[in-house]
């Protein structure tokens, strides 16, 4: 009886998911085919015009048949010019859907920005990209924000040859550059990241190495100058050696062009080798953030502890690695509480209040957690 | 690449034997004395050709024998004469496909013209209205009794309005020439080709839009919208030229089973050409030609698959064969 | 806090967790995947109407399968056929073609039989004939592919010829002539329906084959099966609780497809005249009647019902293949 009116209820759990998925779908729909959308309609004002980007409360929902998933909610940090922010957390936090997010590469229907703002500080005038139709969104992609993909192994097209896809981004954004120039450019672009083997532009996908994959990936990104680089686990499927060298590349590409990168990793030694600025998200949200130095050497958050506890670290007699207990929880429906809790080592009573907002460690270190109530509101 | 396709072939040869055998073996062990069966009905068959046959069929030996009779008739281009027609057979067969093919043929580049677009479309609006639509045409089409929609055709178009020929190829009687001839033919074809074309345009528009669904799924798909590209760019050129690899191997496969004739279409309609020539053989009991045109449309698979592996390496740059 | 009210608080506070949402099991999922599937739907309704009409249909009908009518036309009454008195009277005749009327809701064909009924007998056949070729085709096949597949080697090589002997064996012109042969070699109808499928299944298992074999493959060289085979897992379980689950959707989606195709060539040979024959009613051989030049022009309640029942089978079984062939791939949800 009671299985009966547990399926029922499932039932029209499951009818009220569609029907709002239906809805969302339809919405969205309407909202992204719009044309000729004047470019004032998006204008946004900078709360600081030194920072590149600004995520502002950022929502990024996917309508499942499960129920609506959270991936992220209401995320804010800011991106300065010329920074390189990292971006850590476990599989399944939402920072690879944060990026998707500014570059408007969400998988639809399903994956929608719901909420919140994406300024970005565009050369004339700053814009909310979260309300930028696709049409104008190619302008900015790959031109001004590029992005590095996470598996370099599929990231290619391997029926074209790299040169040909390396040319085409560069035609794409510079329609005045004559063919000669835009050939010149693709070597130019294969010595900067250090393959410059003669003929290697008209090799396909296939006939190159993992690593040399991603050296084009890079090259690809870098090729149009761009202001900011999305760096989404650049490093993880490669192995050891060659992620140092692609690590340095980087570095010093960036300096190069002069542009900030969001490098988003779960590897901390990654981030601890480029990141100026560390942001470290659980469960879609925020729950710290700061400078390199108040992230490694004063973490707040017991889940910032426990992720830099279980890190290696060499030259140091410790028994077994430490691991967090437990999994990061499947953001549908969750309840209004801080996330981590079940996992807490640190829990008391007063977490089973609202989840907590993000408070003021100092000037530029922020952490939501009711450890430090004490502190003040951001 | 050359070696690989001369091991094909070789393997090829081997099974075309297996299928001779088979087919061979299958009519050899009906009931009763097949020549005599078939021949009865056929008043064009004179004692000696029935002598004649059996000994090349070896119907007076055990079954490896007469197969090995047939066989070496058959290896060295000799397949016998049709009872029907009263030539050699592989003459009438040479003469009877080009019909069939010029009328497979243009129905394929039509449903390719219609069917390719379409699946892009699809497969791009996946789950919308307009992907419903065109799915429920491409099967709805796939489950069309062919012999039920060439009657359908010819009571409204021949019949009901008389806008087309009801059956044959040319007009009977009228003896046109050059460009008249041409134009007549055509108009005698337009039905049958509206058959082809909304039966086989089904699979190719599934094809298409299926292969299409797992590309666009791809991470290289995603990289080319980073970059910046028009999603139609995305689709036509990124997508698509992946989507082509299976597609161009399919249709490659194909092209020789354009010559094999459609045995139901060109029997209704009355078209000359090799499928309704094999109806023919069916009920005239045409034993010679019933034979070799198994095997010729096996031979046609074979090298279908032949063409679909050649294709293969040509058009997509990770396949190399050795 | 001590650790066990801890522990305690985690538990309650994971229930509360699961009431807020909906977890769907991999069954589920696919289950929903289809039926959000219109086509799927519409597909599935018209196999459950078609049964309906062919299995229930003639408990409903007043005539039996192979009942003719007969007329008289100096009393202008329509006679059945057990009525032996009547039919003594000179002025009857066979009541062919009869229009549509309330006692033949689609009227009589050229031999004076009820076309509705018939109709609900010949769907029936057609359904049953394809079902029993399509698990004859599915016995051999998974059988011979699964042989194949798990052994490699020498047995896979002779097996794969064989398929390729067989799928080479053009199928329909083959089936025109064994099936002309039975005819002219008097085989009974009782008897030849029995033959034919067997012929159909046999020269239908190689694509089967094909299928599981190369699925097998494919699944023993993925990552978990190495796994297991590292775990130590014996190789029967092996192949019961990897392989086999693996390989059902496949062989589920090409079972559907296959029932709606052997439809077709059944019909098309009866079509011909060389498949179900009298007193057998098939779709195809009623659509035959087409073929008389008067009844194509005059009576299209003769010829065009089948026709559009078989299309309508045919298509349902396709929509379904394709709803679950689109279900059982996760790849295909965007």
């Amino acid at each position: 009886m009671a299985d009966r009116s547990e399926k029922a209820a499932k039932k029209a759990k499951m009818k009220a998911i569609k029907k709002l998925n239906a809805q969302k779908y339809r919405e969205f729909n309407k909202k992204k085919k719009r044309k000729n959308v004047p470019e004032s309609e998006y204008y946004a004002e900078m709360r600081d015009e030194n920072n590149l980007v600004e995520f502002d409360n950022l929502q990024t929902y996917f309508y499942t048949d499960g129920g609506t998933v959270k991936a992220v909610d209401g995320v804010s940090f800011d991106i300065p010019k010329g920074k390189t922010i990292g971006i850590v957390g476990e599989s399944g936090c939402g920072k690879s859907v944060t990026s998707m997010s500014i570059m408007q590469l969400l998988q639809g229907p399903q994956g929608q920005i719901s909420g919140g703002e994406i300024r970005y500080n565009r050369e004339g005038h700053a814009i909310d990209i979260a309300k930028v139709p696709v049409r104008d969104m190619t302008k900015i992609r790959g031109n001004e924000i590029a992005m590095i993909f996470q598996e370099p192994m599929t990231s290619l097209n391997p029926v074209f040859t790299i040169g040909d896809q390396l040319a085409e981004i560069i035609e794409l954004h510079n329609p005045q550059m004559s063919k000669e120039d835009v050939k010149k450019r693709v070597i130019e672009l294969l010595r900067m990241v250090g393959i410059a083997r003669e003929g290697i532009e008209k090799s396909y996908p296939h006939e190159l190495s993992g690593g040399m994959k991603q050296r084009i990936v890079i090259a690809m990104a870098l090729s149009c100058n761009p202001r900011l680089i999305i760096a989404d686990e650049p490093t993880t499927a490669l192995d050891v050696t060659i992620q140092a060298q692609v690590l340095d590349l980087l570095r010093n590409l960036k300096d190069k062009i002069n542009a900030s990168i969001m490098l988003i990793t779960h590897d901390l030694g990654v981030v601890a080798e480029m990141a100026d600025l560390i942001v470290v998200m659980y469960a879609g949200r925020v729950i710290e953030r700061g400078t390199a130095s108040d992230i490694f050497h004063d973490p707040r958050h017991p889940y910032t502890i426990g992720l830099l506890k279980s890190r290696p670290v060499l030259n140091e007699e410790t028994g077994r690695l430490y691991s967090i207990p437990g999994n990061v929880p499947n953001p549908i429906n969750m309840p209004n509480h801080c996330y981590f809790k079940n996992r807490c080592e640190m829990c008391k009573e007063e977490c089973n209040a609202p989840y907590p907002a993000l408070k003021r460690v100092s000037e530029t270190h922020y952490v939501a957690c009711h450890l430090y109530e004490d502190m003040k509101n951001q | 690449m050359k070696q690989y396709i001369i091991r094909r072939i070789l393997t090829s040869i081997l099974v075309l034997f297996g299928v001779s055998f088979l087919i061979y073996g299958m009519l050899r062990l009906m009931p009763s004395d097949f020549i005599s069966q078939m021949t009865s009905g056929n008043p064009d068959i004179t004692a000696e050709q029935k002598e004649a046959l059996k000994e090349k069929y070896g119907m007076n030996t055990n079954i490896v024998q007469g197969y090995v009779n047939w066989i070496s008739g058959a290896v060295t281009g000799d397949f016998g004469e049709s009872f029907q027609y009263q030539r050699p057979v592989t003459q009438v067969i040479g003469e009877k496909m080009w019909i069939s093919f010029s009328l497979a043929a243009i129905a394929l580049i039509i449903e390719l013209a219609i069917a390719i677009p379409l699946g892009v479309i699809a497969a791009t609006k996946q789950y919308s209205k307009v992907d419903y639509g065109i799915v429920f045409f491409a099967l709805a089409g796939i489950s069309l009794p062919s012999f039920f929609f060439a009657a359908v055709l010819r009571r409204a178009f021949s019949v009901g309005l008389k806008i087309f020929p009801i059956s044959g190829m040319v007009t009977a009687r009228e003896n046109y020439t050059g460009f008249m001839w041409f134009v007549d033919v055509a108009h005698h074809f337009v039905l049958p080709i509206i058959v082809f074309v909304i039966l086989g345009i089904g699979s190719w528009l599934r094809y298409t839009r299926t292969n299409m669904l797992e590309v666009l799924n791809m991470d290289y798909v995603r990289t080319a919208r980073a970059k910046g590209l028009d999603e139609r760019v995305v689709v036509f050129k990124h997508a698509f030229r992946n989507t082509l690899i299976p597609l161009v191997t399919f249709i490659g496969a194909q092209v020789p089973a354009l010559f094999s004739g459609a045995i139901i279409t060109e029997g209704i309609f009355s078209i000359p050409g090799l499928g309704q020539a094999a109806l023919d053989a069916v009920t005239n009991k045409d034993l010679p030609f019933l034979m070799a045109y198994l095997m010729f449309l096996a031979i046609l698979t074979l090298l279908g698959t032949l063409i679909s592996d050649i294709l293969y390496a040509v058009v997509d740059p990770r396949v190399r064969y050795n | 806090m001590s650790d066990s009210q801890t522990k305690l608080r985690n538990e309650q506070e994971t229930i509360e967790f699961e009431k807020n949402q909906v977890i769907l099991t991999p069954g589920q999922l696919i289950m929903k995947r289809f039926f959000r599937n219109k086509l799927a739907i519409l597909g599935l309704g018209i196999i459950l109407a078609v049964i309906v009409f062919c299995y229930l249909g003639p408990l409903f009908s007043p005539y039996g399968e192979y009942e003719i009518f007969y007329y008289n036309e100096a009393t202008n009454t329509e006679i059945r056929m057990d009525d032996k008195k009547a039919l003594e009277d000179p002025n009857v005749g066979l009541y062919v073609k009869a229009p549509i009327s309330k006692s033949h809701w689609l009227g009589t064909d050229a031999d004076g039989r009820d076309v509705l009924t018939r109709l609900m007998y010949g769907g029936r056949i057609s359904l049953q004939f394809s079902l029993a070729v399509t698990i004859i085709e599915m016995i051999i096949g998974i059988t011979m592919g699964g042989i194949a597949g798990y052994y490699g080697g020498k047995v896979d090589m002779v097996i794969m010829r064989l398929v390729e002997i067989f799928y080479c064996i053009p199928f329909m012109p083959l089936m025109l002539i064994t099936s002309s042969f039975m005819a002219a070699f008097g085989i009974l109808p009782q008897h030849k329906i029995y033959f034919l499928m067997l012929i159909m299944g046999v020269f239908n298992w190689a694509s089967v084959a094909r299928m599981v074999r190369g699925q097998m493959l494919t699944i023993r060289e993925m990552d978990y099966m190495a796994a297991a085979e590292a775990a130590g897992i014996s190789v029967r379980k092996k192949i019961f609780k990897h392989l086999v689950p693996n390989s059902i959707p496949i062989i589920i989606v090409m079972a559907t497809m296959d029932l709606g195709s052997f439809i077709i060539t059944e019909s098309t040979l009866s079509y011909l005249g060389v498949g179900i024959s009298t007193p057998y009613a098939s779709l195809g051989s009623m659509v035959n009647a087409v073929n008389k030049d008067i009844i194509m022009r005059n009576y299209l309640n003769i010829w065009v019902p089948p026709g559009v029942v078989l299309l309508l089978i045919v298509m349902a079984f396709n929509f379904i293949g394709d709803g679950l062939r689109d279900a059982f791939d996760p790849k295909m949800k965007r």
